[in-house]
């Protein structure tokens, strides 16, 4: 993993997890976020909450990485949430239209609520 | 501000290897907040240079990090000018242009996200080919001051 990411993991009940994302994502480190991703979901996990709280910056290779992951945890019934951007982050974010399609909200808590719900509604 | 603007004009030279991008960034971001745009604006011209380059080492030199970029700022009352100068096959990157965010958000695999990003930070964009007179392929990125 290159020096100037760095990524660490929660497991938070059944199939969810938290991705704390700290440092520099770009083109460079991109395949590091990948392949933590790709392991994640190989365990099973189908809902990911990335925070976003340390992440000092992001290019399209960082959130490429999302956008090849989001499709397949949605066909399955999961999804990924974003928590805690600093306001440079999301002005990238808000820029590509991103917040229209993901979720963005302030707290891990508040995602994970809306995680919940969504497992509420695909159980009924 | 035209002494300031004397100051900032300056050039690096990269190789088309990613872990220049730092460089890019600093370099960037640096003569940005000199120039008076805000932090947040200064990331995003940093970003849209950086994902020029990137496309660069991609899709012209297929990650060849014999091969090299310029950069070379400049400024006038108006704005700040990037121009990004490399030796490999021309490509017109402003024929794709203007890109549908909507598609970018349906096609969630593919790629052309980095000159969407391009395209929504920097006021214009302009291309040369290289050719008889001028022996380099030239992009050029302009954001205004206001």
């Amino acid at each position: 993993m290159t020096e100037k990411l760095s990524i660490n993991s929660q497991k938070i009940g059944k199939q969810l997890e938290i991705i704390f994302v700290k440092g520099i994502l770009d083109a460079h480190s991109a395949p590091d976020l990948e392949k933590f991703v790709a392991e994640t979901i190989a365990q099973g996990n189908i809902y990911l909450l990335f925070n976003l709280k340390e992440l000092d910056y992001i290019s399209s290779a960082g959130l490429g990485v999302f956008m090849a992951f989001v499709e397949d945890l949605r066909n399955r019934g999961g999804d990924i949430k974003f928590a805690e951007l600093t306001e440079k982050i999301y002005s990238i974010f808000e820029l590509l239209g991103f917040h229209l399609i993901f979720d963005i909200v302030p707290t891990n808590d508040q995602a994970i609520e809306l995680f919940n719900q969504k497992k509420l509604r695909t159980n009924e | 501000m035209n002494n300031i603007i004397n100051k900032i004009s300056d050039k690096i030279t990269i190789k088309a290897d990613l872990t220049e991008l730092d460089r890019v960034r600093s370099f960037i971001q640096n003569a940005s907040l000199s120039l008076g745009f805000d932090a947040i604006t200064s990331n995003l011209i940093a970003l849209a240079v950086e994902e020029a380059c990137t496309n660069l080492f991609k899709h012209s030199y297929n990650f060849d990090k014999s091969k090299e970029v310029s950069i070379t700022l400049s400024a006038d009352s108006k704005g700040m000018e990037i121009l990004i100068e490399d030796d490999g096959p021309s490509f017109d990157p402003t024929a794709l242009l203007p890109i549908d965010a909507e598609k970018i958000h349906k096609n969630l695999k593919k790629g052309g996200l980095g000159l969407f990003l391009i395209s929504k930070v920097m006021d214009k964009i302009y291309y040369f080919p290289k050719d008889n007179t001028n022996i380099r392929n030239r992009l050029i990125l302009f954001k205004n001051f206001v």
